[in-house]
């Protein structure tokens, strides 16, 4: 079972075979070789012991050691499973002697670290009241430029979203004038940027179909 | 009482057909003869007149009534090489005739009379092949968006899938329908050749309003909200909305797209295998050629807001809200960063992506992690059509899912 479970990251079996192939290629301050011969000499690398002949196995065995791929979305995350699906108990089975072995105690594999945050996850705090609204109402609509969306959510302590969705339908002029301004600007792209720009958003729609 | 055995391609039951247009003009006996089919309507001597024939020897009909006949003569099919071929080609049952093989393979814009082209057959078949997809797609993934269902249903059973599976069984268009063309080509009459803009099908189903024709008057064009549960009661079993019948008089006297006509032949099959075999013969053909089809139900899906979807998801079943942990990342400064982002509820991961942004992967995530719910499938779905026949097994409840997120 521990001869399954892949290496830590730092000793795994690409990352020395790509230290050793950059110093065995780096010909930089070498000088000019005229054959190929050297370099192949020096490429013919020993294997990863993972894919050599097992000492602890007698007989031919399977080698499992598959390249790094992303998970199968047909394979539904326990979670996601009925309360009375089979595959929910296999899978608990499944995990829990990988945590034993993972660490010493069954207390520390509850405390396991988790992986960083992408963003710092907030809770929300609902602090502002109906005057508070009727204040950022009433600056957006006496000066729009000076009170923009953004400075009215650091003023009141809130998210742009919600800024918008409070203040919606009220500086339609300057939604008028920003999107002219930025009609200006597109109109001055040359065909390269725009084509990358193009590019870029059809390659931004993939993300939500593609997985 | 006693039960009928159908015999071997057996003719002799089916019904009557006969041209009563031509009797007045046609006195000779060899027409009648070659357009009746079976012996209840025959007078006794046209029953002996055929015994005289001998078997091998098919009946002589002269070319102009040939030609006169907008499809080929009924006795035509049982010397037809092509029809045989076919009918072994696709191991249809043995109880199926020769003659409706040959009948399912005359569009209703080559022949008009409904006693000898394939619109009564092809609509049975219609209905038996969304009845018999739907319930297949639906007990496989419970959980399926009624909009990725619609758009399954079209990819399984649509015309494009119907004329690609009439080509895959060898079955070849005639130039032009007619009385002395060979029965086994598909006969229909062709659009005259001006460009045709072919319909878009649903290939992305979008559940946003869209210009819709009126029932009434398909000349106005009227604008209205199409949602889904308005698509599953007026529209048809792809979520388009149905064709009128003064479309399809105006489609009769024109002529139809080879797709729509190879469309027609296939249900038309399926509905004759019904008749003629039963329910199980049905089933088992259906099985053999269309649930042996694969389709990639993943590629089916287009989300909005994702990440918004699977927090209102998570909040809905009762799961932590979910938050997006960076796996593995490398050259974060360069010009190819690469991150692995995977999206937890507590200590469940959801689903993982991989973008070159931040934004990029947390996204792809938040994808995968909203398709792997969708597409949860039981470990022993059971189609509620295997409980028909007399041996099945007890009918268990299948799991019906609360439906899809609405943000």
């Amino acid at each position: 079972m521990n001869s399954l479970l892949p290496a830590p990251a730092m000793n795994s079996a690409s990352s020395r075979f790509y230290k050793l192939c950059a110093t065995v290629l780096n010909t930089a301050s070498k000088r000019h070789q005229s054959t190929y011969r050297r370099t192949r000499k020096r490429l013919n690398i020993k294997p990863d012991p993972a894919f050599l002949p097992s000492k602890t196995e007698a007989h031919d065995h399977i080698i499992y050691n598959p390249p790094p791929s992303m998970p199968n979305i047909y394979h539904t995350p326990t979670i996601f499973l009925p309360k009375d699906d089979k595959r929910r108990l296999l899978q608990q089975q499944q995990s829990q002697p990988q945590l034993a072995a993972g660490t010493s105690t069954g207390v520390s594999s509850n405390k396991a670290k988790m992986p960083p945050p992408v963003r710092q996850p907030y809770t929300k705090k609902y602090h502002l009241k109906e005057g508070d609204l009727e204040e950022m109402r009433r600056l957006r609509t006496e000066d729009p430029d000076t009170w923009s969306a953004n400075k009215l959510a650091k003023k009141f302590d809130c998210s742009v979203l919600f800024v918008s969705i409070a203040t919606d339908g009220i500086a339609t002029r300057k939604k008028l004038q920003q999107e002219l301004v930025t009609e200006v600007v597109k109109s001055n792209w040359g065909t390269k940027r725009r084509l990358a720009r193009e590019d870029r958003a059809i390659r931004r729609e993939k993300w939500y179909s593609d997985a | 009482m006693k039960a009928v055995r159908l015999l071997r391609w057996s003719g002799s039951v089916l019904s009557p057909r006969t041209r009563p247009e031509f009797f007045p003009i046609r006195q000779s006996i060899h027409l009648i003869q070659c357009r009746t089919q079976a012996t209840a309507a025959a007078t006794i001597d046209h029953i002996e007149e055929a015994s005289d024939l001998s078997p091998s020897q098919p009946a002589y009909i002269p070319e102009d009534v040939l030609t006169r006949l907008p499809s080929p003569p009924i006795e035509a099919s049982r010397t037809s090489a092509k029809l045989a071929a076919l009918h072994a080609r696709l191991s249809l049952p043995s109880r199926l005739p020769i003659e409706t093989l040959a009948r399912t393979l005359v569009d209703q814009t080559a022949d008009h009379n409904p006693k000898f082209n394939n619109s009564s057959f092809s609509v049975l078949g219609n209905d038996l092949l969304a009845y018999y997809t739907s319930e297949y797609i639906i007990c496989q993934y419970p959980r399926l968006p009624l909009a990725v269902v619609f758009a399954a249903m079209y990819a399984y059973c649509g015309p494009k899938a119907l004329a690609t599976i009439t080509r895959e069984w060898g079955v070849q268009p005639a130039a032009a329908p007619g009385g002395e063309v060979d029965p086994g080509f598909l006969q229909f009459m062709r659009l005259p050749p001006e460009p045709q803009p072919e319909r878009l099908g649903p290939e992305l189903v979008s559940t946003q309003s869209a210009m819709v024709a009126s029932p009434n008057n398909p000349n106005i064009v009227e604008k209205r909200r199409r949602s889904i549960s308005n698509r599953t009661v007026y529209d048809d079993e792809f979520g388009e909305p149905k064709s009128s019948g003064i479309e399809q008089s105006i489609d009769l006297s024109q002529g139809v797209t080879m797709e729509k006509a190879s469309a027609n032949f296939v249900r038309a099959v399926i509905g004759a295998v019904y008749l003629h075999a039963g329910r199980a013969a049905s089933k088992q053909f259906y099985k053999d050629h269309f649930m042996s089809r694969q389709l990639n139900m993943a590629s089916l899906f287009q989300f909005r807001t994702p990440t918004k979807d699977l927090s209102k998801l998570c909040a809905r079943e009762g799961f932590q809200p979910p938050i997006a942990r960076i796996l593995s990342e490398t050259g974060r400064l360069s010009r190819h960063p690469v991150f692995v982002v995977g999206v937890f509820s507590g200590k469940e991961k959801l689903g993982e992506g991989a973008g070159s942004s931040l934004d990029e992967a947390r996204t792809r995530a938040a994808v995968a992690a909203l398709k792997s719910w969708y597409l949860y499938s039981p470990l022993d779905w059971k189609l509620p059509s295997d409980t028909e026949e007399a041996n099945a097994k007890q009918w268990v409840p299948q799991m019906v899912d609360q439906g899809d997120v609405v943000v």
